[in-house]
């Protein structure tokens, strides 16, 4: 939900409120002060009628008869205080009830008690109560638009910095360590605090960045040399004519050690790598090229497990990408199919415009198939890989917006990459 | 019998530039035969010092040196028009490094850390490729190897073998009587990329081909399997 509208909200929630509590108010004060209006008129009358029959030397009162007043003759003993009420008359010119203030009191003539009982009608009152409620709201109507509409333009010059903040953030690359990231300068207080604390953090970040990139391929770098010296040692020991086999073999596998170890050390560095997204460069590759090439590189392990390898081609699997992660990640399908596979075996692989569907037979995994993606989860069927090849194809496949699932279904595992998600 | 060039029989010299030392006496022990003859410099100075005073059929240079870089002495080998064969050597693995490497002229580029027996197949190769250029044939005893036609024979008749089967046989004749484990002969013939590590068991197989396709042919065992670590070519 956009900032506008909740403050659009927020402001018609209030003044609603607002309107309806004044109007309550309004109505309540409006309607006492006309009730107090007529009863000081009807109370007016009171004194002039009253006045009128205690001077008056006619038997007769019936002069003093009119639309609004009526009296009845009452006995000597009638004493009681003025009543004022209100009432409801039916009106038959109007066909509806009307409602009146009444105004009912003792008076006394010289020959005769009367009590007097005189009416006003309260029906310009509701009118005006009415009309006033009208004025209400059509002012709190225009009060609505006209807050809507300076809430939206204001809000947008005010918040303008804010987004145009946004916009610069989101063009931040921080791989790109040449590129300058100025947020532009603002009056407004907080925003001026924003930017200055946001071009603090992405400095920050980017020289974080920097350094940790510099300390993972230098950590990396340096541990290759003294790898490749330990491994010329031992290789020049393995050449030494008068070795016992029991020694040259513990000299071979601490060599073997070697290799491992420089290998997890370039695949964590390639994976550092793709993770930063330092592999920029794209070109089209044609996987059913890359596929051929892997297929021959691996010639010899198919042959020695004498797996049945099908390749179906429905057209073909095309994709800007860096030519070296598209060797990676074949490679490593490859690998996976082979290596998991069981001898005479069978291993399937579909290419298809959005998409490659790799199934080859297989023992069941040992981990769920979500750790498989995992780095270094690996099964004991052959400990010796280094765990890291499917961690790698994620890493790939995420850095391209690639999906990839994995399965297994009765003694097949399926492996597929579908890239239409960014095709389209 | 060693390696042999065509018409005359010759000492290849190769310069060596690495300022770990340690690293480099291995190196040199291990590429000395009679046909190699190795010389050594640990810094730029004495790099520099002696491209300019002979002319070497292969330089191999470390990137990261003291007192200067590795590209330096590339440069320099090319301004002098150098026939030398050129390989980097670096602890970098990073494909602009590789690439400016190979632009400013080197031959190949290697990363640490390597097997020896792979720095001697890369050094004999840019050198025969090099020096005899189109007439590169490799020879031990009954067989004939012509590189650039990845062909061979077998006392004189034409013996068919697979790319792999090839490269497995020249690797094999250029590290002869060194002991090769299994690990080195496969980061050799299989791509990077491929990632065996532990499992060489399709490597027998393979040999076992090349070694059958050999005795088939009349060719004498010079295969020597060494077991549990790799082989060994040579005569018994």
């Amino acid at each position: 939900m956009k900032l506008l509208a909740i403050t659009n909200r927020y402001y018609f929630i209030s003044i609603t409120v607002f309107f309806v509590l004044a109007g309550i108010v309004l109505f309540y004060s409006i309607k006492y002060q006309l009730t107090e209006e007529l009863n000081e008129q009807l109370k007016t009358e009171q004194v002039n009628v009253t006045r009128i029959i205690e001077k008056s030397d006619s038997l007769n009162m019936t002069f003093l008869l009119n639309d609004n007043m009526s009296f009845r003759q009452a006995g000597p003993e009638i004493s009681f205080k003025p009543v004022l009420f209100d009432t409801l008359k039916f009106d038959n010119v109007e066909k509806e009830n009307i409602p009146y203030r009444i105004i009912r009191f003792p008076a006394k003539s010289r020959y005769q008690n009367y009590v007097i009982t005189i009416q006003s009608s309260k029906i310009e009152n509701e009118d005006i109560i009415l009309s006033i409620f009208l004025s209400l709201i059509i002012v709190f109507a225009l009060f609505s638009i006209m807050l809507y509409l300076s809430n939206y333009y204001f809000s947008k010059k005010l918040w303008s910095p804010f987004l145009k903040t946004i916009a610069t953030i989101k063009s931040v690359n921080i791989h790109d360590s040449e590129a300058q990231f100025a947020i532009d300068k603002t009056n407004v207080q907080e925003f001026y605090e924003l930017n200055s604390s946001l071009q603090q953090m992405i400095d920050r970040i980017k020289r974080d960045y920097r350094r940790m990139k510099d300390f993972s391929e230098n950590a990396s770098h340096e541990l290759q040399t003294p790898l490749s010296i330990i491994r010329s040692k031992l290789e020049s020991l393995l050449q030494s004519p008068d070795l016992k086999a029991r020694e040259a073999q513990l000299i071979d596998q601490a060599l073997e050690s070697t290799v491992r170890l420089s290998r997890i050390n370039q695949t964590l560095l390639l994976l550092t790598k793709i993770e930063n997204g330092q592999f920029v460069q794209k070109q089209d590759v044609s996987f059913y090229e890359v596929f051929e090439k892997y297929l021959e590189a691996y010639r010899e392990m198919i042959i020695d497990k004498k797996l049945k390898i099908k390749v179906e081609r429905e057209g073909d699997f095309s994709f800007a990408i860096h030519p070296a992660l598209a060797d990676v990640l074949v490679s490593n399908i490859l690998n996976n199919a082979i290596k998991h596979n069981i001898d005479n075996g069978w291993l399937t692989i579909k290419i298809h415009p959005e998409g490659l569907d790799i199934r080859n037979s297989g023992l069941p995994p040992e981990y769920p198939p979500e750790q498989l993606f995992n780095r270094f989860a690996k099964g004991t069927h052959s400990a010796e890989h280094l765990g890291l090849g499917l961690a790698l194809i994620k890493e790939i496949a995420q850095s391209y917006d690639f999906e990839v699932q994995y399965n297994y279904h009765k003694n097949m595992h399926i492996f597929i990459i579908n890239a239409f998600v960014k095709a389209i | 019998m060693y390696l042999f060039c065509h018409r005359i029989q010759c000492i290849m010299k190769v310069l060596i530039i690495e300022d770990e030392t340690a690293l480099m006496e291995d190196i040199r022990n291990f590429l000395e035969t009679e046909k190699i003859m190795v010389e050594t410099a640990s810094d730029y100075k004495e790099a520099m010092a002696k491209i300019l005073d002979y002319e070497y059929d292969c330089v191999v240079v470390d990137i990261n040196l003291p007192k200067g870089s590795g590209f330096n002495i590339v440069n320099e080998l090319k301004s002098m028009n150098s026939k030398s064969g050129i390989i980097i050597i670096s602890a970098r693995d990073s494909l602009d490094d590789k690439l400016s490497g190979l632009n400013l002229g080197a031959d190949d580029y290697l990363v640490k850390p390597f097997h020896l027996s792979e720095l001697n197949a890369r050094i004999n190769s840019i050198v025969r490729r090099r020096l005899f250029d189109g007439y590169n044939i490799v020879t031990f005893n009954e067989i004939a190897m012509d590189c650039s036609a990845q062909a061979i024979k077998v006392n004189s008749l034409p013996v068919m073998l697979t790319r792999k089967e090839f490269d497995l046989l020249a690797y094999f004749i250029t590290n002869q009587n060194r002991v090769l484990s299994q690990s080195a002969i496969v980061e050799h013939l299989w791509p990077d990329e491929i990632e065996f590590a532990g499992s060489y068991k399709f490597l027998y197989t393979h040999v076992g081909n090349l070694r059958k396709k050999l005795q088939d042919a009349g060719c004498s065992s010079y295969i020597k399997s060494i077991y549990g670590i790799g082989y060994k070519w040579g005569e018994s």
